[in-house]
């Protein structure tokens, strides 16, 4: 967005909400009007229309549209939309950018790069990538494939079209890509339950999705809708078999608490657990000044992603060395959170009180404590002797001496889904124990976003557990 | 209206400072109706010379006038940015308790507070609670609380602070017809009267000046020790780090039962006696989810209530503090005990006075204390601070002595700027309606990132 398009922008007033007005994606059509407020945050709300639950589920007596449609045409209306998605000649994706920047917390300009970055999200060699790595190849998705036991007797299964409900997360706008490249190579239908800091993309790729191929099956496939997550008024009567077979959660506490009531026989619960991620950087960051500016370098964009709210953001970093070089290190990587970078801005969102009073009463416990940055947005880098209790966040990371990366595997538990390591040579010697404690990803230190499609994700292989598998046997 | 006597008896000595003659309007016959046009020059004027001493004595607010630029007050507006938020005094790394460094949790209390604790001997400290009675020892009336995730609030407190409070709770029990301290009740205290939280002292004091000898009965009897809730986070540490056997766990979950079935027979026994002895005058006090047991055991025993001695007084304090109590949990409450006026108290553990409920249900405000309405992000002013204003309640208590009174609360409040209680007074009021915003449904933001919080099971007992 241009400065003169942001002074436009309606000024925010004390007490008094700016309303931004919302539309959703019902089967393929479009739906406008208002219906209900909603508060986003930060001085926004939101107005979306009302909720028709009759048009929100495709009943079980017919298949859903796209069930026969030839996997390779669901390729070509994917890819045709990441096209369009670059070239955006309906003005969607413009107008979308216009309205996220008004509610998500992101930085304008970081939003504005993660909209520039969608197209690539529906690349036809990312998706082949996506059906081998995930699913094991088209086969099963376009029909009957053959199993014979080693005692002879024969079958034949299919991954099924399922019928899914998605809890969308809000802090990327790249998550309502996945789930809409994802949810039309499973040829299934798609009720996505939109997040309040992002009301928005997941309409605006399907509105353009619509365009590119008219009226076409898979677009008929998708709805996109916001209820306030656990208004049981909507998911007590929608989350059911009848109408659904798994509710797929990309977090919200509040969201996976309340699906838990309704998680039983024939309404199953995929779940991407709500995360967090960590460093560990050996004593070879320290050869000379230029490696440690690259490493210092390479862990902030880790420790930036989203300016933090990602979860593969790293909050804290082992780091191997004397208290001398950790000084240093620390020095360098507070530096580093403080520039513009391609998922975060140079200047972060302000501290939450009690974080910042947390920080501060450190400050004054020297030397056990040392903090590096203000609260200025600019990142802030706090060394403690062991982990601090509270959650780094908010471009805040804590770094933790260690004698020995090996010591540091003890801090990894059943929360941690991306470790980057540095130097990338040791990540072999550590995986096996970082994965013992519940760890999910071991990377290049730096690599924590944009890893290779069709790997798996959050522990698990996101399409094979969407579909359902249904056997054929003789 | 209560006896001067009765006051000149518990007043304590205001000492002199920038607040003395707010402070001192306490001895007033009603401190509660103070207008508030008659204090409001004297509260900003003395809110500046307090900033101005106690800037140069607690770092912590040194720091904050300095990051924020501001060096006077002359506004309310002043006041925002230099504000602490209610977590402010939980701000301690947990490592020192868990590591025992009790010479640098000392330190920390200094960053917070005026004092100096350096010559108090806490090295050998053997837990949380040996530290705290070494603290108390020395003078430093270190109060405790408990929040969400079992981190104690320690909150230094003088002699001062605690007389002033301790004047509160003898004087302003039955506001606005207060009732006289003369050992006069039957008291049943269905929690604590022992330990470092405020409510169990306040207690205490109910039993010393206002039982009759030998008819103070208490629901739990023994010290109320921080070093358990200190387990409990330890525990929870270890389920996190993948070291805790099921064997601790079931060790926790057995203790907590029989804790439980022992509190239990001991509610018994004194729903029990109340009912025997309810035509005498009784003091019944309690946090409401047991009073609201206590309440549920006697209609199971086949009592309908709304029998009591007309001079029984009982009262249900902090709101349902997260339990599963039916909405009309209050006046199902206040019915059975025969309750016909409001009787509540607002405040918290961090204000010197609380405020009491007059007859129209609003909440009046104290002459040392500066209110003030804030936006829900806790960040500026949610308006002009005239007629009625509705956000996140902060205040500036001109009478803390060692700590700096400025303070964000967790609460959602509407006060009366206007000063136009239906009662007459024209103070300020705080209407009924006060929420937690911890208890308003969350904000439907959905990330993937998240914490280890939400593996571990909140009541792994």
């Amino acid at each position: 967005m241009t400065a003169a398009q942001q002074a436009e922008l309606p000024q925010r007033q004390q007490g008094d909400d700016r309303l931004v007005a919302i539309d959703h994606f019902v089967k393929g059509k479009v739906v406008r009007g208002g219906g209900t407020v909603h508060r986003a945050g930060g001085g926004v709300s939101f107005e979306v229309p009302a909720l028709d639950l009759d048009a929100l589920v495709w009943p079980r007596t017919s298949p859903g549209p796209a069930f026969d449609v030839p996997l390779d045409e669901v390729i070509d209306v994917l890819v045709a939309t990441g096209d369009r998605l670059r070239t955006d000649p309906g003005g969607h994706v413009a107008e979308a950018l216009a309205l996220i920047q008004q509610i998500n917390p992101l930085a304008p300009a970081v939003l504005e790069r993660c909209y520039g970055d969608l197209p690539a999200q529906f690349a036809r060699n990312r998706i082949l990538d996506m059906i081998d790595g995930e699913i094991g190849g088209p086969t099963v998705l376009d029909g009957w494939a053959d199993h014979v036991s080693r005692d002879g007797r024969k079958g034949r299964y299919r991954a099924f079209p399922p019928r899914l409900v998605h809890v969308l997360a809000g802090n990327g706008p790249s998550v309502a890509a996945f789930s809409i490249v994802r949810g039309a190579l499973s040829k299934g239908v798609h009720l996505m339950k939109l997040p309040s800091n992002d009301p928005i993309t997941a309409t605006a790729i399907l509105k353009t999705m619509a365009e590119a191929a008219l009226d076409h099956p898979v677009t008929r496939s998708f709805s996109t809708v916001y209820w306030r997550g656990g208004d049981s008024r909507v998911e007590q009567i929608l989350y059911q078999p009848t109408y659904f077979d798994k509710l797929v959660a990309w977090g919200g506490e509040a969201a996976l608490r309340s699906a838990k009531d309704y998680i039983g026989p024939g309404f199953e619960l995929v779940a991407y657990d709500p995360k967090s991620s960590i460093s560990f950087i050996g004593r070879e960051a320290f050869a000379s000044e230029e490696t440690l500016a690259e490493v210092a370098d390479a862990a902030a964009a880790d420790a930036t992603v989203y300016n933090q709210l990602a979860c593969v953001a790293a909050r804290f970093q082992f780091v191997e060395g004397t208290e001398d070089e950790v000084d240093r290190y620390c020095e360098a990587l507070q530096r580093a959170l403080g520039l513009d970078r391609h998922l975060a801005s140079a200047v972060g969102p302000k501290l939450a009180p009690d974080l910042r009073e947390e920080i501060d009463a450190l400050r004054d416990l020297d030397p056990m404590y040392g903090v590096w940055g203000r609260d200025d947005g600019r990142g802030i880098v706090v060394r403690s002797d062991e982990p601090v209790d509270f959650h780094p966040d908010g471009k805040v990371v804590n770094v933790v001496p260690v004698r020995d990366l090996a010591d540091a595997v003890r801090f990894a538990n059943v929360a941690t889904q991306t470790v980057g390591v540095y130097p990338p040579e040791r990540k072999v010697a550590l995986r096996d124990a970082l994965a013992n404690c519940g760890v999910q990803r071991i990377v290049r230190l730096g690599k924590a976003i944009g890893g290779p499609a069709g790997m798996s994700h959050d522990g698990f292989f996101p399409l094979h557990r969407m579909v359902r598998w249904v056997n054929e046997e003789d | 209206m209560i006896d001067p006597a009765v006051v000149a008896r518990f007043a304590v000595q205001v000492p002199p400072g920038p607040a003395a003659e707010l402070i001192g309007m306490k001895n007033l016959e009603d401190p509660f109706a103070v207008p508030q046009a008659d204090v409001a020059a004297l509260q900003m004027k003395a809110a500046q010379e307090l900033f101005e001493a106690k800037r140069a004595a607690i770092p912590v607010l040194d720091r904050r006038a300095r990051e924020t630029g501001v060096n006077r007050i002359e506004t309310y507006e002043d006041i925002v940015p230099l504000l602490l938020s209610h977590t402010a005094y939980k701000s301690y790394p947990e490592a020192l308790l868990a590591n025992r460094k009790w010479a640098q949790l000392a330190k920390w209390l200094a960053i917070v507070s005026s004092a100096d604790y350096s010559h108090v001997d806490v090295d050998d400290a053997t837990d949380i609670d040996d530290f705290l009675d070494r603290m108390w020892a020395a003078g430093f009336k270190i109060t405790t609380s408990s929040g969400t995730g079992g981190k104690l609030s320690l909150l230094p407190k003088s002699e001062f602070d605690v007389a002033l409070y301790r004047e509160f709770q003898l004087r302003t029990r039955g506001w606005p017809e207060p009732i006289e301290p003369r050992n006069q009740f039957r008291v049943f205290i269905f929690g604590p009267t022992k330990g470092t939280y405020t409510a169990a002292f306040a207690q205490a004091w109910l039993v010393e000046y206002f039982a009759k000898p030998g008819e103070a009965h208490v629901l739990i009897e023994e010290p109320m020790r921080n070093a358990t809730l200190m387990r409990m986070a330890a525990m929870r540490k270890k389920l996190i780090d993948g070291t805790g056997t099921p064997g601790e766990i079931e060790a926790f979950r057995q203790e907590a039962a029989t804790q439980a079935a022992r509190l239990s027979d001991r509610l018994d026994e004194m729903v029990r006696l109340m009912m025997e002895t309810r035509d005498e005058p009784q003091y019944i006090v309690g946090m409401a989810p047991q009073v609201f047991e206590v309440v549920e055991r006697a209609r199971k025993l086949g009592f309908t209530g709304c029998d009591f001695h007309p001079d029984t007084v009982a009262r249900a304090g902090g709101g349902k503090k997260h339990a599963k109590l039916p909405d009309d949990f209050a006046e199902q409450i206040n019915s059975f005990f025969g309750v016909t006026r409001p009787n509540g108290v607002y405040g918290m553990t961090e204000l010197s006075w609380n405020m009491p409920q007059c007859d129209a249900g609003r909440y009046h405000s104290f002459p040392w204390l500066i209110p003030l309405v804030l936006d829900e992000e806790g960040e500026r002013l949610a308006g002009p601070l005239e007629g009625e204003v509705t956000g996140r309640f902060a205040c500036l208590d001109l009478a803390q002595d060692l700590r700096w009174g400025g303070l964000i609360s967790g609460d959602r409040v509407t006060i009366d700027y206007g000063c136009n209680c239906p009662c007459g007074r024209k103070s300020i009021t705080f209407l009924p309606d006060i929420t937690r915003y911890s208890d308003l449904k969350g904000d439907d933001k959905i990330a993937c990132s998240g914490t280890v919080d939400a593996y571990i099971r909140g009541e792994f007992v």
